[in-house]
């Protein structure tokens, strides 16, 4: 067997013939020793007894037994028979993630990778806090970070005045607060009767006009006689040519 | 106020999606009867009036394989040719024809007891499946033409019939 | 997430062609036609050397039995499955013992020994 580590046998593949007397009583086994024990880690038994010999082709599944644990295989015919033509095979099955490094998705790779990357000196291991420098870097760091947060108060607190007016409208307009009032019925319809009167600030909308009027053509064009055109007059001699040319197509002797 | 119900509703979301069911995978093992061809069969020549599949006579038996399901639902039934489905012209309709259906390969040993209660009628063999697992059964087929007659020059082909009838 | 590789040593099987049909056994039901009874058989092709399939219902004689199927010659290509519904008149339905499908070949495409599968149902 492959000493590959991951590497387990989870089926038997086997044909052979076996020649015997149909009345007797007979027994094949397929076997495989118990590499790390005593006894057997794999064993099959096709029982023959009182059929007549033929040719047998079979498939057994079983769980993943690793390849190390196999020992020696055999096959051994138990009474009266003979065997001839025979072929075993194994189905190996072989896991990548025995070497957890192999793939990100196997697990444990991370401990593994950083176990590696130690082993090889690839990782910073010897930080010294007491080291001044260290300190001096780290509080630099915590400087800059106060002075941003500062700037970051005074900024917020500008747009709180635009807030307070735009609370004034929105306090105006919301009905966060008259969630009761609304519901109550009374309540409901004093609203409504303040909504029946047109509030003054809405007058300026129903007395304002707006400037119309309307829009002339500029263009006119006027009318008048369109003289003939004597640059035409001058072409028409020419066209004899043309038309010498249109009649030679028909011309019988050309 | 509005942020709150908004993280309420999320969280009422969440847990209702996280609520999910089992998906289940259904099956029913039922009886059934598959025929293979495993192996075609082709005639070999080995005198002008033979064709035969024999391995001897240059020919190849035809294997079929039956897998069941569950035993003893089927008869599986083959029969070998006893007339040529395409042929040359024969002159003489002498055409002497013999073959035998046999156990080739068995998946169960219990299974090689089947030729212990084959029904053998005409050119056909009947076989009773009673047990489960894949069964392989090879076709020997002969034609032999008149006497001493050579068979003409041509393609000849025959059929073997395999067959699985319920119980 | 493991991975897996499974290397099989010796293979024993060849390419094969198979015919498959079910169920074992057929349950004729009253169809939505007044006095003509159905049953739906399920035929699936493994034949790569076959595309048709003939359908036949026999007597417990194999005696032919008229019945009606939409084709009673179905093309079927490779590794395809159909459903197919099967019609009887009611007055056959205690005469129909086997339900089949028989491939069959295209006269020139055999040029070798074939062999030919009938697969057959009973009726319940």
């Amino acid at each position: 067997m492959p000493p590959q580590a991951g590497l387990s046998i989870n089926g038997l593949i086997y044909q052979y013939t076996i020649t015997k007397d149909p009345t007797t009583d007979s027994w094949v086994t397929i076997q495989n020793e118990n590499a790390n024990g005593v006894g057997y880690i794999l064993q099959h038994t096709d029982d023959w007894s009182q059929l007549p010999g033929g040719t047998i082709s079979n498939f057994l599944t079983f769980g993943d037994i690793p390849t190390l644990a196999m020992g020696d295989g055999s096959i051994s015919v138990t009474g009266d028979g003979t065997l001839s033509d025979v072929n075993i095979g194994y189905n190996f099955k072989f896991d990548s993630c025995v070497v957890p490094l192999s793939d990100p998705s196997c697990p444990g790779f991370k401990d593994a990778l950083y176990q590696w990357l130690l082993d090889n000196g690839l990782l910073n291991s010897n930080i010294d806090i007491n080291d001044p420098y260290y300190d001096q870097y780290v509080q630099d760091i915590l400087n800059t970070k106060a002075d941003s947060s500062e700037e970051e108060i005074v900024s917020n607190e500008e747009p709180k005045e635009e807030k307070e007016d735009k609370d004034s409208l929105e306090a105006k307009l919301s009905v966060n607060d008259s969630n009761m009032k609304i519901a109550e019925a009374a309540k409901q319809n004093a609203i409504l009767e303040a909504f029946r009167v047109t509030p003054t600030e809405f007058n300026a909308y129903l007395t304002a006009s707006i400037q119309g009027g309307v829009y002339e053509d500029n263009v006119v064009l006027e009318d008048s006689t369109l003289p003939d055109n004597a640059d035409v007059m001058r072409n028409l001699a020419n066209s004899t040519l043309h038309q010498t040319m249109v009649r030679s197509q028909y011309e019988l002797n050309p | 106020m509005l942020k709150k119900v908004l993280i309420v509703m999320a969280g009422l979301s969440a847990a209702t999606m996280a609520h999910a069911d089992n998906p289940t995978i259904r099956g029913t093992v039922a009886s059934k009867c598959s025929v293979y061809t495993t192996t075609q069969g082709v005639y070999g020549n080995p005198s002008p009036d033979v064709l035969s599949t024999a391995a001897a006579s240059g020919g190849v038996q035809p294997i079929v394989r039956y897998d069941v399901a569950i035993g003893d639902y089927y008869y599986g039934r083959i029969t070998y040719p006893n007339s040529f489905t395409s042929s040359p012209n024969l002159t003489s309709s002498a055409v002497d024809w013999a073959g035998e259906v046999d156990i080739s390969q068995v998946s169960v040993p219990a299974m090689s007891a089947y030729t212990n209660d084959v029904v053998v009628y005409d050119n056909t063999y009947q076989y009773d499946l009673t047990e489960a697992g894949s069964t392989w059964f090879k076709v020997s087929s002969s034609a032999t033409y008149g006497f001493n007659q050579a068979f003409p020059a041509g393609s000849y082909v025959a059929n073997v019939v395999a067959e699985c009838i319920a119980k | 997430m493991k991975k897996f590789l499974a290397v099989v040593l010796v293979a024993f099987c060849g390419p094969a062609w198979g015919h498959e049909m079910s169920p074992t056994y057929v349950e004729f039901n009253p169809s939505y036609i007044n006095n003509v009874l159905k049953t739906t058989i399920e035929l699936f092709n493994r034949r790569e050397d076959v595309s048709y399939y003939e359908i036949e219902v026999y007597d417990k004689d194999r005696n032919p039995i008229s019945f009606v199927a939409d084709n009673k010659i179905i093309n079927l290509d490779y590794l395809e499955k159909k459903s197919i519904d099967v019609y009887i008149k009611n007055t056959d339905k205690d005469k129909v013992v086997y339900v089949c499908t028989l491939s069959r070949f295209i006269k020139e495409d055999v040029t070798k020994t074939n062999v030919s599968s009938r697969i057959c149902s009973k009726a319940k």
